[in-house]
């Protein structure tokens, strides 16, 4: 009797949301909030690999910090995490946001088009990874091949193993593996401005620029604000790409701060140091997410 | 002077013709009507004036020059949509001055025209409002004020009351006639209300499966409409149709059980018609040509009683402007005067 | 490439030549990152040595794009299955005649937890693993690190002597507890020679002074 009223509360009651709202937080606790004040409490602690079985440890103060600043490749990574985020960034939104003006013309099989671009983003990471490595191959590559077929270059570029291409190869791979993700969102965004606003503009005597820069920029603006701090994010976490590509090398050349921050944790057991990247990455992101956030709410003000 | 000379307009949609052979002149300074009912080209026909559509064939002239391959910001147009349309990132000061603003006028121009259409419109202290923050009838107005800022040739609405509830449409009607008195311009006005039509237009086109039934003014396409279509759509309450025959003298015909109506004009003898009887034509007091019915439904409002009435199968609409007391089987005599008796052929519908 | 793979490589070739990974600035450990710096250099190593793993190399050899390649033993059956063409396994070189061999031992570390309740029975564990020694060449390709281990019937009799004897010189790296760091600093020194980031005797340097800095 009274295992049926339970189950009958958890049913049909209160229970039922209750039940949902404690699985949520409960999720959101262990699988969030704990790991992500866990790795910012390593951070000011003292790490190594004996004492990783306990959680009370020598507190460090900010010497993880200030250690880490006077590294010789602190500098540098900083530097290309900002060059690989930048550029990521600018490339996948103008190449996503033209192509989304492109597929918003109806031209036959435009959607089927725009699909298979997709299919480009649910690709794992490593996988894209691992045929970006074949085309960015030195010796054997194909871009290299192409390249050397339309005589633009004569020798072999070493896109990987160069110290001054890795980075950008690691980018352009990232580049193209982000823009489905900036289309499709953009794509959203463009359908939602009403035709016949375009219309009014039209009659108002607004010609094709015109009505790019005074319609579709700035009703674009809550959704633009959007899809580039979803970017920031996404590329900040982008890991896989920068292991399957270069591993960081040759020699820190395209080491970046996410993939730094698991070299350390997990290569070299430097557990604090590589804590101590993640939270200021934390503190970057959570001030991006602010900004996400101002923007989603904004577009639904419209 | 015409200011839109439209001749043998034709549009397709791949294989569906949505409008067929269109010819219409809309004189300078006319308020011109299209109506008709939902999908008739009403719209599409003001899309391809305002050159948001591309016609198949045929020419578009405004002001004497033909306008078939100039974009829309060429043709110096003005549209009020159905949606409004408004800019929603924009203030109402700026959905108004967003054409000027294109046209790069002079800043005080601009400010004096803004103002001039919001103290018209009564929007002054609307202005630094965006479109989400206003009411239906505000939005309404700053639609109209985007067009008045353009001093454009032509208006083009496009059933812009439609959106608006009842009591708001009846003000909002005798303002754009207001407005389009004071300001002269032609206007070109779509809408599938009839009513909307018979009190705002100078000119009333009604169209119907992409062709125009009849072009004239409002009082005479209730007086004389030339088909059936016509002779159905406009009047409210609709007229009522009525299958008879015309009798050997060809100066009666008999409806119902056999009941004979004068008819104004002599017609063949033995000839199938289909009676066109107007609600408010018919009479309670049973003079002129009478008829017998039996009442089936009777509702009141007090200024208006309506009754629908039975002769033998046939049902007929009766108006009456008055009070009328009476209940469902009673038996009740009408009238009608000869003269407001409307002939149309069954088959063709065309008016005889 | 900079994982630890290239620490395993270098070593042998730094212990050849008189270094070791806590003597890795002697004129013998400079000598052989300058010799590799000009196999680069010259391009008769391919620069993508900076970003490509030993599988990665294996392929390449497997290919045919790679005529000479210094891997190990686990690379044999795959070796054996897919080269098309004659090849042969041959000793670590040396630099000169009379220099001592070595190569790099790829064996894995067992640690017994300090708080474990069985140290006895790990142990054991431990004793049937290497007990089973004599199962690693021909079930898995790998060389016994057991000496008195003879498999019987090797296969590829000729390449298991050649590795038999390149054992007689093997040596653990490390081990220490820092191992993971004080590779890190050799990879380093590697990565910025070959890149020309620095020279072969700076970078090593470096090397050694994180080196001491961790081992004490």
């Amino acid at each position: 009797m009274l295992q049926s009223g339970l189950v009958k509360y958890l049913r049909d009651g209160k229970g039922f949301e209750g039940t949902l709202i404690v699985a949520a937080v409960l999720y959101l606790l262990v699988f969030a909030a704990f790991p992500l004040i866990y790795t910012v409490v390593m951070s000011f602690q003292e790490v190594d690999m004996f004492t990783l079985g306990t959680l009370v440890r020598p507190f460090a103060g900010l010497t993880n910090y200030t250690d880490l600043f006077h590294r010789p490749e602190f500098a540098p990574i900083v530097w290309n995490t900002m060059i690989f985020v930048t550029l990521s960034i600018a490339f996948q939104l103008t190449i996503g946001f033209a192509l989304a003006l492109f597929f918003l013309q109806d031209f036959p099989g435009s959607t089927y088009v725009r699909g298979l671009f997709l299919a480009g983003w649910i690709l794992p990471a490593l996988v894209v990874g691992a045929v970006w490595r074949w085309i960015f191959a030195g010796d054997f590559g194909v871009l290299n091949y192409a390249l050397q077929s339309l005589g633009l270059i004569d020798g072999q570029i070493y896109w990987l193993s160069d110290p001054a291409y890795a980075l950008y190869s690691v980018i352009i791979a990232n580049i193209w593996l982000g823009i489905p993700f900036n289309m499709i969102l953009l794509s959203v965004g463009l359908a939602g401005i009403p035709g016949d606003v375009y219309e009014a503009a039209e009659m108002d005597g607004a010609n094709v620029i015109q009505r790019f820069l005074t319609i579709t920029l700035p009703m674009m603006g809550p959704t633009l604000g959007a899809v580039v701090a979803l970017g920031v994010i996404f590329t900040l976490q982008q890991f896989d790409l920068v292991a399957a590509l270069t591993q960081g090398g040759p020699a820190n050349a395209s080491n970046v701060a996410q993939y730094w921050s698991w070299q350390m944790s997990f290569q070299t057991y430097e557990i604090s140091g590589g804590a101590t990247v993640a939270t200021m990455m934390i503190a970057l992101v959570i001030v991006v997410a602010v900004i996400y956030v101002r923007s989603v709410q904004r577009e639904q003000s419209f | 002077m015409n200011q839109i000379e439209i001749e043998h307009l034709n549009k397709n949609y791949g294989s569906l013709q949505a409008l067929h052979d269109i010819s219409l002149d809309i004189p300078v300074g006319a308020f011109v009507a299209l109506v008709g009912p939902s999908g008739c080209g009403k719209s599409t026909l003001l899309r391809t004036i305002a050159g948001l559509e591309t016609i198949t064939s045929g020419t578009i002239r405004v002001a004497g020059e033909v306008v078939n391959d100039k974009a829309p910001r060429e043709r110096d147009l003005a549209m009020v949509f159905q949606s409004y349309a408004l800019y929603p990132h924009m203030t109402v000061e700026q959905n108004m001055s967003y054409s000027l603003r294109l046209r790069r006028r002079p800043k005080a121009e601009i400010d004096e025209r803004v103002g001039e259409a919001a103290r018209i419109l009564g929007l002054e202290k609307l202005l630094k409002r965006r479109p989400k923050q206003l009411s239906g009838g505000q939005r309404q107005r700053v639609a109209m004020g985007r067009a008045i800022v353009r001093k454009p040739k032509v208006f083009l609405f496009d059933e812009p009351l439609s959106n608006l509830d009842a009591a708001l449409r009846v003000q909002m009607r005798s303002e754009i006639r207001k407005l389009h008195k004071n300001l002269g311009a032609t206007s070109v006005y779509v809408t599938h209300d009839q009513i909307e039509a018979m009190t705002m237009a100078d000119l009333i086109v009604v169209l119907h499966d992409g062709r125009i039934e009849q072009i004239g003014r409002p009082l005479d396409l209730y007086r004389r409409p030339a088909n059936r279509f016509v002779a159905g759509f406009i009047g409210s309450p609709a007229m009522n149709f009525v299958p008879a025959e015309v009798t050997a003298d060809g100066r009666t015909i008999a409806i119902g059980t056999g009941t004979l109506l004068k008819i104004p004009r002599a017609q063949e003898p033995g000839r199938k018609v289909l009676a066109g009887l107007r609600p408010e034509h018919l009479r309670l007091d049973g003079s002129g040509e009478r008829l017998t019915a039996t009442v089936d439904i009777i509702e009141g409002t007090g200024s208006m009683t309506f009754i629908e009435a039975r002769i033998g199968s046939d049902l007929l609409n009766v108006a009456y402007a008055g009070t009328y007391e009476t209940e469902a089987g009673a038996p009740l005599t009408l009238g009608i005067a000869s003269d407001d008796i409307y002939l149309f052929d069954p088959e063709t519908g065309r008016a005889l | 490439m900079a994982t630890e793979e290239s620490t395993f490589q270098f070593l042998p070739w730094a212990q050849s030549a008189g270094g070791d990974f806590n003597a890795i600035n002697t004129d013998g450990s400079v000598r052989a990152l300058q010799f590799w710096q000009k196999l680069v250099d010259d391009k008769v190593a391919t620069p993508e040595v900076l970003v490509l793993n030993q599988p990665d190399l294996g392929s390449q050899f497997v290919a045919g794009n790679i005529g000479m390649i210094v891997t190990g033993c686990w690379e044999l059956p795959r070796f054996a299955k897919e080269v098309k063409f004659d090849w042969r396994v041959a000793l670590m070189p040396i630099e000169k005649a009379g220099a001592p061999r070595a190569s790099a031992l790829g064996e894995l570390a067992y640690a017994v937890p300090r708080t474990s309740a069985h140290p006895d029975e790990a142990f054991k564990f431990l004793e049937y693993i290497y007990a089973q020694s004599s199962r690693d060449w021909n079930e898995y390709g790998w060389l016994p690190l057991d000496q008195t281990a003879t498999p019987k019937d090797p296969k590829w009799p000729e390449a298991y002597a050649v590795f038999a004897e390149q054992m007689k010189y093997a040596r653990g790296r490390g081990p220490s507890p820092v191992w993971p760091k004080v590779s890190k600093a050799i990879q380093t020194a590697i990565q910025d020679t070959l890149t020309h980031k620095t020279d072969a005797k700076t970078a090593l340097d470096t090397a050694q002074s994180t080196i001491d800095g961790l081992i004490k």
